[in-house]
């Protein structure tokens, strides 16, 4: 079953570099914001904050050692608080421009300038 | 071995054989491109790739992948702390309210209706603290 889904992963890493999965404007928030051809910020941030988390996980759960009582790992390795802090704070920034958008702030922060 | 015991044993390798069977054909159909994935990452009603379909899809692997990896280590079903479910949780919550607020601002005439009128009160009163401001300018200048 490991080897199945190792396979499965290589596959779809596979067709997502060789443009067989679709990952256009995946940084972008729409259709007209992607017509712009740049990156939105809070997208890129919440995509760096996410794949560090996974990288610093998956380097936990491979150097965890045993509890002191046990021969074998029994569970998962914890999460760092610092790790969901962090990972809380990235969504938060995301969802937080993503309200001021549809709250439509920025054409008020426009409206106190003028 | 007991009838029950050796039946049970029958069951479980069917049970393996059939799960494993249906693995495989489903990792073949994918290969073969029966199985259409190219779209997987889309909104429905977007030609654009969604940011959070794709976490999901990356912390499914990892977290499935190690699951598995220390369970057949160990001999025995891993535990999951909560720490992690709590991480998953922030992922989809997030992914739950970003869906809401789209829908929300291509949804209803009323939910726009209140957005845009809520923005226009608070434009209205930043537009009155700077004519505060001015007159409070202007009077200063004329002392």
């Amino acid at each position: 079953m490991f080897v199945w889904l190792v396979a499965l992963a290589v596959l779809i890493a596979w067709r997502a570099l060789t443009g067989g999965i679709n990952l256009f404007g995946i940084l972008a928030h729409n259709e007209q914001h992607l017509a712009q051809g740049r990156p939105a910020a809070e997208r890129v941030q919440l995509l760096v904050a996410f794949i560090a988390a996974v990288a610093v996980y998956v380097r936990d759960a491979m150097l965890q050692t045993p509890d002191a009582n046990a021969t074998m790992v029994t569970h998962l390795p914890c999460a760092e608080p610092q790790l969901i802090a962090l990972f809380a704070a990235s969504h938060g920034i995301y969802l937080s421009g993503k309200i001021g958008r549809f709250l439509n702030f920025g054409s008020l922060l426009t409206s106190g300038r003028e | 071995m007991s009838q029950w015991t050796q039946l049970s044993w029958y069951v479980a390798i069917a049970l393996i054989v059939v799960i494993m069977g249906a693995a495989a054909v489903t990792l073949w159909l994918i290969a073969a491109g029966n199985i259409n994935i190219k779209n997987m990452l889309e909104e429905p009603d977007s030609q654009k790739a969604s940011l959070s379909r794709f976490q999901f899809l990356i912390f499914t692997f990892v977290v499935a992948g190690l699951f598995l990896l220390l369970s057949i280590e160990s001999g025995t079903f891993v535990t999951v702390p909560n720490s992690v479910l709590m991480l998953i949780g922030i992922s989809a919550g997030s992914y739950v309210v970003s869906k809401g607020i789209t829908a929300g601002a291509k949804g209803s005439p009323a939910t726009n209706a209140a957005a845009h009128a809520t923005a226009a009160a608070a434009s209205a009163a930043a537009a009155e603290i700077h004519a505060t401001a001015a007159r409070a300018a202007a009077d200063s200048v004329k002392r």
